[in-house]
C-alpha cells in the first residue's frame, strides 16, 4: 500500500515534471523559430518538417 | 517501351568517402516524393495533385560506396521560378540554398504518360551540365494510356543514363541507385538544341528572348518525341473523361463537393460511436482498476481525475480523427482534389481568391500549418498573402475534440429526413461556417490591404487513381501517432499542472462543515483565476469553467476538453464511468437550480471555436511565412486580433440572440 506521505512526494514530482516539460517545450518552440528554416513546426504540428 | 534487363553490374568506386548529395527534381505530381520514399524508406506525404510538397525534404540510404544523401525538391515546370516553392527547388539545384552543399548528381523524374511537358524543364536541367540521371516514372501506365516510349533512343537523344521506373511499386529503384552511383564518373551532359534560324537573332526584349528560348525547346522535344514515342490511335472518351465530365459540371461538381463533405461527417459520427464508446469504457475501467490499486490519496486523486480524466476525455476523440484523415487522403489520392480545386475556382474568383487557393484551404481541415506552407505554390504575393491570413479558419482536426465533445452532448441523436444525422449536420454548419467566414475574410482583405488582379486558373488534372491502401494507412498511422503522442505529452503534463491548480490550495471547512468538492474546485487556484476570468466571458453566457478552459486552450485547442474533463474529473470524484458530455448534460447552476449549459451555449461556443486562432504554431508559421520580422509580426498580429473579434462577436451575437428569439439562455 501507498502511504500517504509518498503520495504526496510522488504528486509533487509529478507536478515539478509537468511544469519542467511544458517549459522546456515552450522554450525550444522559441529558439526553434529564431531559426531559419525549422519555423514554427514544433513536434506537434504535424507536417514532417 | 523498351530498356535494358538483367543483372545490375557493381559500379565504380566513387571518388572521395564523403556522402554523394543527390536531388530529384521535376514537374509536380510526377512522383518525386514517392521516388524519394522508395530510395530512401522514409515517409515523406505524397498525394495525387500537384503542389503536396512545398519544402525541400532529405533522406539517406546507403550502397556498397558508401551514404547517399537524396534531396526531395518541390515540383516546378521550368527553371525561371513563379512562386515560392519553385524558387526553392531553382536555389537549390543552382546551389544557392543555405545550408546546401553543392550537389553530385541530379535527378529529373519524368511522367513517362507526359514526358514531352516534363522534357521542357528536363531541357534546362541538361544545360546546367552537372552529371544527371533521368528517372522514367509510371511506366506501368504506358500501355493503359497507349503509348510506347523508346528508353535507347531517349539516351541517345539526351545523352543521359534514363532508367524506367515505377515508384509506388519500388520497380527499378536498385537500377535507379546503381545509375546515380555511375553518373559522376560519366561525361557531363551536352545537349545541343536547335540554335539555327531567330536563335540567333539579336533579342529586341528580355520577354521575346524567353519567348524564342521555348520555341526552341519545343521544337526540339517535339522532334526528340516524334523519335522517341510511339501513339496508337487516339481513342475515344475515356472513363477519366466521363467521369469528369460530371465531376467538373457547373451544377452538379459543386454538389458533388458538398454531397461528399457531408458523407465525411455522417461518417464521423456513425462509424466513430462504437469505437469512442469502447475508448471511453476502457478509460473508465482503468480508473477503476487504479482506484482499486491505491488507496484514497493525493496520488490517486491525480492519476484517476487529473491524468485519466485529462487525456481520457480527448483520447475518445481518436477514431473520428482517424475517420477524418481516412476521407482526407482518399480524396487527396484518388485524384479529386485538384478537380475540386477547379469547381471551386468559378465560386473563389468573385471573392479575389485563386482556384490554386482552394488546396491550402482543404489542407487547412488537417492542420493549419502545412497548409500556410502550402501556399507558397501560390505565384501572385497578394493573392498568396489573402489566403495565408484566412487559411486559419479552416477548421482544423484540432477542433474536432471541441466540436464532437459539445454536439454529442447537446444535439440530439435523430435523423433529419430518415437519412441524416442532426448531429453530422451540425458537424458540417461548423466546418460550412468556419469555411464561409474564410472566403468572406478573403474577400475583404482582397478589396481593401491586398488588392490586385487575381490569375486565371491553370492546374494539371491528375488521373484519377485507386487510392493506394499503403498510402492511407500511413497517412492515418501519421496523424493517429500524432494525436497520441499530443495526448500523452502536452495534454497529460497540462492535465496533471491544472489538477494541481484545481486541488491547491486546500479550502478551508466553515462552521466545521466538510468541505465539498464544488467548494474545493471554487476556491482553489484554478477557481480563482476562472473567477478572475470569468468578467470576460459571461457576456457570452459561459460560467468561470469554461472560460479557464477556453484560455487553456491556447496552449491547443483539444485542452479545452482536457480541461473540462480535469474539472469535472476533480469535481465529481468517484464517477469516473460517465462520459463528459453526459457531465455538462447533467450540470446544474448551484443557484437557479437549471442546466448549467444549453444548447444555445454549446452553439456559441462552436461557433467562438470556429472563429478564434488558438494555436501557437499557426501564429508563428504566419510570421514566417509572411517576410518575418516586423512585417510578418504584424501580419501575424493582424490575423490574431481579427480572429479573436470574430470568435467574440459570433458567440456573444449567437448567445444574445438567441435569447432575444427564445431559446433559452443557461448559467
Amino acid at each position: 500500500m501507498i502511504g500517504a506521505t509518498m503520495q504526496n512526494l510522488a504528486v509533487g514530482a509529478a507536478l515539478a515534471a509537468a511544469a519542467l516539460y511544458l517549459a522546456r517545450r515552450a522554450w525550444k518552440r522559441v529558439t526553434a523559430a529564431r531559426q531559419p528554416r525549422s519555423g514554427a513546426c514544433g513536434p506537434d504540428c504535424g507536417c514532417d518538417h | 517501351m523498351t530498356a535494358a534487363a538483367g543483372p545490375v553490374p557493381a559500379p565504380p568506386p566513387r571518388p572521395t568517402t564523403r556522402p554523394l548529395r543527390v536531388a530529384l527534381v521535376g514537374n509536380p505530381n510526377c512522383g518525386k516524393s514517392t521516388l524519394f520514399n522508395a530510395l530512401t524508406g522514409r515517409r515523406q506525404r505524397v498525394a495525387n495533385f500537384p503542389g503536396v510538397t512545398v519544402e525541400r525534404a532529405e533522406g539517406e540510404y546507403r550502397t556498397e560506396n558508401g551514404a547517399v544523401e537524396v534531396v526531395d525538391l518541390p515540383g516546378t515546370y521550368s527553371l525561371s521560378p513563379e512562386s515560392p516553392d519553385e524558387a526553392i527547388a531553382l536555389d537549390v539545384l543552382l546551389g544557392r540554398a543555405t545550408g546546401v552543399p553543392p550537389l553530385d548528381v541530379i535527378v529529373i523524374v519524368a511522367d513517362a504518360e507526359n514526358l514531352e511537358r516534363n522534357l521542357y524543364l528536363a531541357t534546362e536541367v541538361l544545360e546546367l551540365g552537372r552529371p544527371t540521371v533521368i528517372a522514367l516514372n509510371r511506366v506501368d501506365r504506358l500501355e493503359r494510356a497507349g503509348l510506347q516510349i523508346d528508353v535507347v533512343e531517349l539516351i541517345h537523344e539526351l545523352g543521359v543514363v534514363v532508367v524506367p521506373v515505377v515508384a509506388t511499386r519500388g520497380e527499378g529503384i536498385d537500377r535507379l541507385r546503381h545509375a546515380i552511383d555511375r553518373a559522376v564518373s560519366l561525361p557531363r551532359p551536352a545537349l545541343a538544341l536547335d540554335e539555327s534560324g531567330e536563335a540567333a537573332a539579336a533579342p529586341d526584349s528580355a520577354h521575346a528572348a524567353a519567348d524564342r528560348d521555348a520555341q526552341r525547346r519545343y521544337r526540339w522535344i517535339a522532334r526528340v518525341a516524334e523519335r522517341t514515342i510511339t501513339r496508337r490511335a487516339p481513342r475515344a472518351a475515356s472513363w477519366s473523361d466521363r467521369v469528369d465530365a460530371v465531376v467538373l459540371h457547373k451544377v452538379w461538381g459543386p454538389l458533388i463537393f458538398l454531397g461528399l463533405m457531408l458523407l465525411v461527417f455522417q461518417a464521423m459520427f456513425s462509424w466513430a460511436q462504437p469505437l469512442a464508446d469502447g475508448i471511453q469504457a476502457l478509460v473508465a475501467l482503468t480508473g477503476a482498476g487504479v482506484r482499486a490499486a491505491i488507496p484514497p490519496g493525493e496520488l490517486r486523486s491525480l492519476i484517476v481525475d487529473g491524468a485519466l480524466g485529462g487525456v481520457g476525455s480527448v483520447l475518445v476523440f481518436l477514431p473520428q480523427i482517424a475517420i477524418l484523415f481516412l476521407f482526407i487522403g482518399i480524396l487527396e489520392d484518388s485524384g479529386y482534389m485538384a478537380r475540386a480545386a477547379f469547381v471551386m475556382d468559378r465560386y473563389m474568383r468573385p471573392l479575389g481568391l485563386h482556384g490554386k487557393s482552394f488546396i491550402p484551404l482543404i489542407s487547412g481541415y488537417a492542420c493549419a500549418v502545412p497548409a500556410i506552407m502550402s501556399t507558397r505554390t501560390i505565384q501572385q504575393p497578394k493573392e498568396r498573402l489573402a489566403t495565408i491570413m484566412v487559411v486559419p479558419l479552416m477548421s482544423c482536426s484540432a477542433r474536432l475534440p471541441v466540436y464532437t465533445l459539445l454536439v454529442a452532448a447537446f444535439v440530439p441523436a435523430v435523423a433529419v429526413g430518415g437519412v441524416l444525422s442532426l448531429q453530422g449536420l451540425t458537424m458540417l454548419g461548423m466546418y460550412l461556417m468556419g469555411t464561409v467566414a474564410a472566403l468572406l475574410a478573403a474577400a475583404v482583405f482582397r478589396r481593401t490591404l491586398l488588392r490586385s488582379e487575381t490569375r486565371a486558373l491553370i492546374i494539371e488534372l491528375p488521373p484519377y487513381a485507386v487510392p493506394s491502401v499503403r498510402v492511407l494507412g500511413n497517412s492515418v498511422w501519421q496523424r493517429v501517432r500524432l494525436f497520441l503522442r499530443r495526448a500523452g505529452t502536452v495534454i497529460f503534463s497540462i492535465s496533471i499542472l491544472l489538477w494541481g491548480l484545481a486541488t491547491y490550495p486546500r479550502a478551508t471547512p466553515v462552521d466545521g462543515r466538510p468541505v465539498t468538492q464544488e467548494q474545493q474546485l471554487s476556491q482553489s487556484a484554478l477557481g480563482t483565476l476562472g473567477h478572475a476570468i470569468a468578467p470576460a466571458v459571461r457576456p457570452l453566457g459561459y460560467d468561470w469553467k469554461i472560460g479557464v478552459s477556453m484560455v487553456a486552450s491556447f496552449a491547443a485547442r483539444e485542452v479545452f476538453v482536457s480541461t473540462m474533463g480535469t474539472i469535472y474529473g476533480v469535481g465529481h470524484e468517484g464517477d469516473d464511468t460517465k462520459a463528459l458530455g453526459q457531465r455538462l448534460r447533467q450540470e446544474r447552476d448551484p443557484v437557479t437550480g437549471r442546466p448549467a449549459y444549453t444548447p444555445l451555449m454549446a452553439i456559441g461556443l462552436m461557433a467562438f471555436y470556429v472563429f478564434a486562432l488558438m494555436c501557437t504554431s499557426t501564429v508563428t508559421m504566419t510570421h514566417k511565412e509572411t517576410g518575418g520580422g516586423w512585417t510578418g509580426a504584424r501580419w501575424a498580429a493582424l490575423q490574431f486580433t481579427y480572429m479573436l473579434v470574430l470568435a467574440y462577436g459570433a458567440a456573444f451575437l449567437i448567445y444574445h440572440g438567441g435569447l432575444a428569439l427564445g431559446f433559452g439562455g443557461g448559467a
